[in-house]
């Protein structure tokens, strides 16, 4: 975002609150809940336990996600520089990435009950494949010209690894993370809700409440959390390799 | 995400056929309940009456999502390209769209019930929630993307803002515009089998909710396998369609 | 020749406000007259502004100060009418064929279609493309796709030919061929022509007439009146003469050079 846009910026996020409140007063609460009774509403939603059912819930989730990293990361780099590995796991990555995580919920009910594992695997299964295939495409990327200056300039293979392909993966795989963050906690949400426990279960039962202020109030939460954690993996990817904005990956 | 498609010989296919033998194989050690074997999700579908319930369900499925995805696109399109046109709009628009972007689609599911009740209108306007966002982000990009050195020609050849909308800037806009539609209608069907989970039971989502209360895996199996079927096959029908409409643009980004 | 020059421009300034101090100053008082049927050539370091005259004269870019007279008619800031650009990358629309990227600009003037085809074919043939008709640009190469692009600007037949370093990104045995070729299609119909370059050999071999310019400002440093006869052949490039006068032009950019010593950081 430029910086000289930031009034325009600001000025729709005004716009947007504005209309939001105005609106909010002419439907009513049991329609929509205005900012200022979202607000009002946090008080109660922290003393029946949203924060620790949030905590529990992100705890989750990042026992899913970090599995989706472990697994989605090398694969798609494998996938990447292997033409025999590209033609074998693509079929597969092409199948798995349009298969909606909506469809897995019952079946990885039957398979794994309702608990953390089903949590885990929900999210596993959400991420891993948007991971992979950023680092595939990062991977599939890098530059063949600094591949050929590096052996040009008489590289080992590890070193052009390490000094080539890694810098040039790096923002592939911030990425790669970022997009599976996004994925992994619609899928958490999305397993909570079905079952009906922990945060999503917060969220779902909200629904049967005469007032949206409570719903909006859990929404914005997970929004805030949901932004806040993408602006940290954007900023530690700033911090560990500067150039990583400045790439094609970075946007 | 563009996906190249891998077509090198017969190793794709082999994969996936070694996938199903290790499927099959593995769920011999378990029971049918938890891990039913490829081939008895095949059996299911030799029995008609079964197929007739499908297809019916199937094609109530896909009038919802096409239309849930038409309305989204109706609206994301024309709005994408104004925002792309306008950097001050988009930037005024953006921080709330990237804010929207991050609320867990599914949760929006309370309040569409509130506002479009449990049944097909609640189904359309979750299908419409979950692609407008992504179809918008997209044309966005497409539009701030098209080459100011065609607009320069068709300035310099003096062309009206109706010929230059109609004879560069809509051309120019063809790609993003197929890009959008992949995207969105891979949303869509997203939507679509959350929305007949999460909202009142129907359609294939109301089969795999059966289905999983009588404990039939191989029934739940099916959809699943289904509706990954049926993303794909859209997703090869509109890049099918794209090439054939679009041959200067793929042949030039080769 | 009447009196009226084709081309006239008083006094184009043209500048930008910048946050800090005062505005920078793009285009200095240009004051220039073209005759009807002259090839002028404009030369210039890169930052000199050329490009952005050029973009003055077609009426794309507007000028801060100044009017561009065209037939004595003021045509300030109005593109469209009585002039035609082949840009520097050819520019062509990526999804017309080569026919209908020339078609372009008679169809956009309301050329019914079919009188636009065949207007279009016969400027095809005379850049000798007409296999290629049917061809997309990323079907054809850098020098037929810049072929195309003088085609599609001769086509809407206009009394002034603009060009923007329309070579400039050839390879060397390419250009040398476009421009035998353009000056050959040129003898054959003389138009009145302004052409673009930062190349000494090209201006020479081309111009009636070259206007030298300096940079930081963009302004006119010299005119000089090219002394060759025409037609011209390639030939002429080995004679002495021409090398003086590459001699002596080049001098006159070393010296604008030098008056800008920031010419490195200059934008193009």
């Amino acid at each position: 975002m430029r910086r000289d846009m930031l009034p325009w910026n600001l000025l729709g996020i005004v716009v947007a609150l504005g209309a939001w409140e105005i609106g909010g007063r002419m439907l009513g609460d049991g329609l929509l809940a205005p900012p200022s009774s979202v607000l009002a509403a946090f008080p109660a939603l922290l003393r029946d336990g949203m924060a620790e059912a949030l905590g529990t819930a992100m705890l989750q989730m990042l026992v899913g996600y970090a599995c989706a990293l472990l697994v989605g990361i090398p694969l798609g780099v494998l996938m990447g520089r292997s033409r025999m590995a590209d033609r074998l796991l693509h079929p597969w990555l092409s199948m798995l990435l349009v298969t909606s995580t909506a469809a897995l919920v019952p079946l990885f009910i039957l398979i794994f009950g309702t608990g953390m594992a089903f949590c885990g695997a929900l999210v596993f299964m959400a991420s891993a494949f948007y991971i992979m295939l950023t680092a595939y495409q990062g991977a599939r990327g890098i530059d063949r010209r600094l591949m050929a200056v590096a052996r040009s300039f008489g590289a080992t293979r590890m070193q052009a690894f390490r000094m080539v392909l890694l810098p040039g993966l790096f923002p592939y795989l911030v990425t790669g993370a970022r997009v599976g963050l996004v994925h992994a906690i619609r899928a958490m949400v999305m397993a909570q809700m079905f079952v009906m426990v922990g945060f999503g279960g917060l969220i779902a039962q909200s629904g049967f409440d005469a007032s949206t202020a409570g719903l909006l109030a859990l929404l914005v939460t997970i929004m805030l959390v949901s932004l806040a954690l993408n602006r940290a993996l954007d900023a530690t990817g700033h911090r560990l390799a500067p150039w990583y904005r400045a790439s094609k990956a970075g946007h | 995400m563009r996906l190249r498609g891998a077509s090198a010989g017969i190793w794709p296919a082999l994969s996936i056929l070694a996938g199903l033998l290790l499927w099959q194989l593995v769920s011999l050690g378990f029971s049918d309940f938890i891990l039913p074997p490829p081939t008895a999700v095949l059996q299911r579908l030799g029995d008609p009456a079964y197929l007739a319930e499908l297809g019916a369900a199937l094609a109530a499925s896909l009038g919802t999502m096409l239309a849930g995805f038409a309305i989204a696109f109706a609206v994301a399109v024309p709005l994408g390209t104004v925002m792309g046109r306008s950097p001050r709009l988009a930037a005024a628009v953006e921080p709330v769209l990237t804010a929207f972007y991050a609320i867990p689609p599914v949760a929006l599911v309370p309040f569409v019930v509130i506002w479009f009740g449990l049944f097909v209108e609640g189904r359309i306007a979750l299908i419409v929630l979950m692609s407008l966002p992504d179809i918008l982000v997209v044309t966005l990009a497409g539009a701030r993307d098209i080459p100011p050195r065609l607009i320069a020609v068709g300035r310099s050849f003096g062309a009206s803002p109706a010929q230059m909308l109609r004879r560069v800037l809509l051309p120019a806009s063809l790609p993003f515009l197929f890009a959008a539609m992949r995207v969105g209608l891979a949303r869509a069907i997203t939507g679509m089998i959350t929305a007949e989970l999460f909202l009142a039971a129907a359609a294939l989502g109301g089969m795999m909710k059966t289905s999983a209360e009588a404990f039939d895996n191989a029934g739940v199996f099916v959809i699943v396998v289904l509706v990954c079927l049926l993303g794909l096959a859209v997703q090869s029908g509109v890049r099918r369609l794209e090439r054939r409409m679009l041959h200067w643009h793929m042949e030039e980004n080769r | 020749m009447s009196n009226t020059p084709k081309l006239e421009l008083r006094e184009v300034s043209k500048s930008f406000p910048r946050a800090s101090g005062a505005p920078l100053t793009v285009l200095d008082r240009i004051a220039l007259s073209v005759p009807d049927q002259e090839f002028l050539v404009i030369l210039g370091p890169s930052g000199c502004g050329k490009s952005t005259l050029l973009k003055i004269i077609d009426g794309t870019e507007p000028c801060t100060t100044g009017t561009v007279l065209l037939d004595g008619a003021d045509v300030t800031g109005r593109p469209g009418t009585g002039r035609a650009m082949v840009f520097q990358g050819a520019d062509l629309l990526p999804w017309q064929t080569a026919l209908g990227n020339v078609m372009f600009g008679l169809i956009l003037r309301g050329v019914p279609k079919a009188e636009a085809r065949e207007r279009a074919m016969r400027y095809l043939e005379m850049v000798g493309l007409t296999a290629f008709a049917d061809s997309y640009p990323h079907q054809l190469s850098g020098g037929m796709q810049q072929r195309v692009g003088i085609a599609r600007a001769l086509a809407v037949e206009p009394e002034l030919l603009l060009m923007d370093e329309p070579f400039g990104a050839l390879d060397v045995q390419t250009r040398d061929l476009l421009q035998e070729e353009l000056l050959r299609i040129w003898e054959r119909d003389r138009k009145t022509v302004v052409f673009i370059t930062h190349s000494i050999e090209e201006a020479i071999y081309l111009g009636d007439r070259i206007v030298v310019m300096g940079a930081r400002p963009g302004r006119i440093e010299t005119v000089l009146q090219v002394p060759f006869p025409r037609p011209r052949r390639e030939s002429i490039r080995d004679e002495p003469e021409f090398r003086a006068l590459r001699r002596q032009i080049w001098d006159q950019l070393k010296v604008g050079a030098q008056a800008a010593p920031d010419l490195a950081g200059a934008p193009a």
